[in-house]
């Protein structure tokens, strides 16, 4: 699904990705951990397509397209949704009016009719409910005046209405209490199937405890270091990135 | 700025205006000579005054604009008007064209008991007992020359007195159109006086409209009196092309608790100057003042607010957004005044640009003049861009990038018109303002 080959980027001259390699297939999730400064907001803003970030060198093939010629918009249309990890507020855009558009926009990209406007309201409500928000959210204004934890959700509830088929999750877990915290994973597990994939980028483990990953990277400088499953994840908690770092020099 | 042009204009006003009015009416000819002694004493504005700094009068005083002698209004004209209509109001409207009052475009649903609501012409002969206390009372105090032109000069308008506690829950609508063609601009002076009594309370749409290319100079009073306990909400719409002149001078006295509302609208035109000003002259009376311009072209609005707290306990708001595309240019000049010994007086102002283009200019300058304690006044200005992590963030989830970029500006447009009540006006603003982010955008 994704292939990512010796990718190079950085931003305002700053080189911060420095030889990346992922490859995704449908059905599998992945998690990306690494410290502070390592690359891993860089890697999900480059994937989704924020201009600010230059790439230099390399390649990314989402579904047999070069992602990197496609605009945001394009991305998203073609299935790649991105969880932020700091939600912009966006005040006097209604938070259903603006779920619907973009529902409709997707459909109307795959060739399909717009939603019935009944049902595609039955479709918000039931998808509230998976990250436990109640019904007023979606006559705010998107997500002005809400909490860093309502902000988190409200992302984790838009990816369940636009489902797309790659979601990049980039540090959902960050500023959690632990409540949140489940219900954010069981947002997220509701969405796993055999013919989607997730990458989550955390800092911590804890999320990794909700979220079963298939496979766990570790990410130093700009390049992953080390690849394994979900113990290795375990280890790193255990042992540090320092600890991990210097055992590979 | 060429000091020819502006002679021609004052030169047109060097012999007082010759009354042709009746007999019967020499209190309404004594209001009109104070004016002009007034107007002559101050003499025309210049940009070395605080209030026209900006503001290119060239662009007024350039035109020969003539009055227009026309005593009817043509079928034609008429018909032209009709698209304007807030058309989910099932309102009483009252209509002029070119300053003419258009009784065929008028209609009312009936109103109730001792409301009146009629042409000011007429009404300056069979109500002189009504009119006389308000009409231009505070003329020997008025420092804007365009209002004072307007005095002596009206020939005709809007008079609404609403009597004690009566409520007028179907909203009023004042239409104010303009046909002119270009190589023959025109100037005419429409006048509102709004007297609510004691206690009641009135909903009011003031609308001016005219096509994209007519060329006129439209110069507006509007006098609003707020007896106690009054309440009294203002729409004011401007809706014109790119050839337009207007200058407003609206005046607000309120007495205590009463509470005036006035959201204000404006579209299009050369150049606007609209100079709102509330005295607060009984207690605990509140004034929300809002506004939102949607600017492109050359328009160039000029926005004055000043507001006198004379008196305690008084509540004053002023929020006005502007929207700038191409080479428009906005000014927001505000000045709240707290008088010694009106303590607990409570003041905002806020002033808020969008800039669409980098050729687009605002100016803004809220003040304060507070000779009282005991007062909370805030004010502040921004000036701004569309934010590129707004329009990534909606980008990044399928909006296109010219969808992203009117989304947001449509959010800062909302923030205005959301507060605008009735609904049926609020819910045709809203498609106003969305149509007209669509052109200017080019969506």
């Amino acid at each position: 699904m994704l292939i990512i080959k010796d990718l190079h980027a950085g931003i305002e001259g700053k080189r911060i990705l420095k030889g990346f390699y992922l490859t995704v297939n449908a059905g599998e999730v992945h998690a990306i951990m690494g410290p502070n400064g390592s690359g891993k907001s860089t890697l999900s803003k480059v994937l989704a397509g924020d201009s600010h970030y230059e790439v230099t060198k390399g390649e990314v093939m989402f579904q047999g397209k070069n992602l990197l010629e496609l605009e945001p918009e394009d991305r998203a249309l073609a299935g790649i949704f991105m969880a932020f990890q700091y939600p912009v507020e966006i005040p006097g855009v209604n938070n259903a009016s603006f779920l619907r558009m973009a529902y409709n926009a997707k459909r109307k990209y795959l060739g399909k009719q717009e939603a019935d406007p009944l049902e595609f309201n039955d479709l918000l409500k039931e998808k509230l409910k998976l990250v436990n928000m109640s019904d007023d959210f979606l006559n705010r204004s998107l997500n002005q005046g809400f909490s860093g934890g309502e902000k988190k959700r409200n992302e984790i509830f838009q990816m369940a209405v636009l489902d797309p088929t790659l979601a990049i999750l980039d540090e959902t877990d960050s500023g959690l209490d632990i409540d949140a915290l489940r219900e954010v994973a069981r947002g997220v597990n509701a969405l796993r199937r055999p013919d989607n994939a997730i990458i989550l980028i955390t800092h911590y483990q804890r999320l990794l405890d909700y979220v079963k990953p298939d496979f766990v990277h570790i990410l130093s400088d700009g390049r992953i270091i080390r690849s394994g499953d979900k113990e290795l994840a375990l280890l790193l908690e255990e042992k540090g990135y320092d600890f991990m770092e210097a055992s590979l020099k | 700025m060429s000091q020819t042009q502006t002679e021609i204009y004052k030169n047109a006003f060097s012999r007082a205006p010759v009354s042709n009015e009746a007999e019967s009416l020499t209190w309404l000819r004594d209001i009109r000579q104070k004016a002009y002694r007034r107007f002559q004493t101050l003499g025309f504005p210049t940009r070395r005054m605080e209030g026209w700094r900006y503001i290119d009068l060239e662009l007024i005083v350039g035109a020969s604009f003539v009055p227009d002698g026309q005593r009817s209004v043509d079928a034609a004209s008429l018909k032209r008007f009709e698209r304007f209509f807030f058309c989910r109001l099932e309102q009483n409207r009252i209509a002029f064209v070119n300053g003419v009052y258009a009784k065929e475009l008028s209609s009312g649903v009936g109103l109730p008991d001792g409301v009146i609501l009629e042409n000011l012409a007429a009404a300056v002969c069979s109500r002189r007992e009504l009119l006389e206390p308000y009409l231009a009372a505070h003329i020997e105090k008025e420092s804007n020359a365009f209002h004072l032109i307007n005095t002596f000069s009206f020939r005709d308008g809007v008079f609404l007195y609403v009597p004690e506690n009566v409520s007028i829950t179907v909203p009023i609508h004042i239409l104010f159109g303009a046909a002119a063609k270009e190589d023959r601009p025109i100037v005419f002076y429409p006048r509102i006086l709004v007297v609510a009594e004691k206690g009641s309370s009135a909903k009011i749409v003031v609308d001016h409209v005219a096509g994209a290319d007519d060329n006129f100079f439209s110069n507006f009073v509007l006098e609003s009196h707020l007896g106690a306990g009054a309440s009294v909400q203002y729409s004011q719409v401007q809706r014109y092309g790119q050839k337009a002149v207007q200058m407003v001078s609206n005046r607000f006295g309120l007495r205590e608790k009463s509470a005036l509302r006035v959201m204000s609208f404006k579209r299009g035109g050369r150049v606007t100057r609209d100079e709102a000003q509330v005295d607060f002259i009984g207690e605990n009376a509140s004034a929300f003042l809002k506004g939102l311009s949607v600017l492109s072209g050359e328009s160039e609005v000029y926005q004055h607010a000043v507001v006198n707290h004379h008196v305690p306990s008084c509540v004053s708001r002023q929020f006005y957004k502007n929207i700038l595309a191409e080479k428009s240019k906005s000014e927001f000049n505000s000045l709240v005044f707290v008088e010694k010994g009106a303590f607990k007086s409570d003041s905002e102002q806020l002033n808020k640009n969008l800039l669409l283009s980098d050729e687009a200019r605002s100016y803004s300058r809220p003040q304060l003049r507070i000779h009282a304690d005991d007062v909370s006044c805030t004010h502040g200005a921004t000036v701004g861009q569309l934010r590129g992590d707004e329009l990534f963030y909606l980008r990044s989830r399928g909006f296109s990038k010219k969808m992203a970029e009117f989304m947001l500006t449509y959010g800062f447009a909302k923030e205005v018109i959301q507060e605008v009540e009735p609904e049926n006006v609020r819910v045709e603003l809203e498609a106003w303002a969305s149509e007209e982010l669509k052109r200017v955008m080019k969506l």
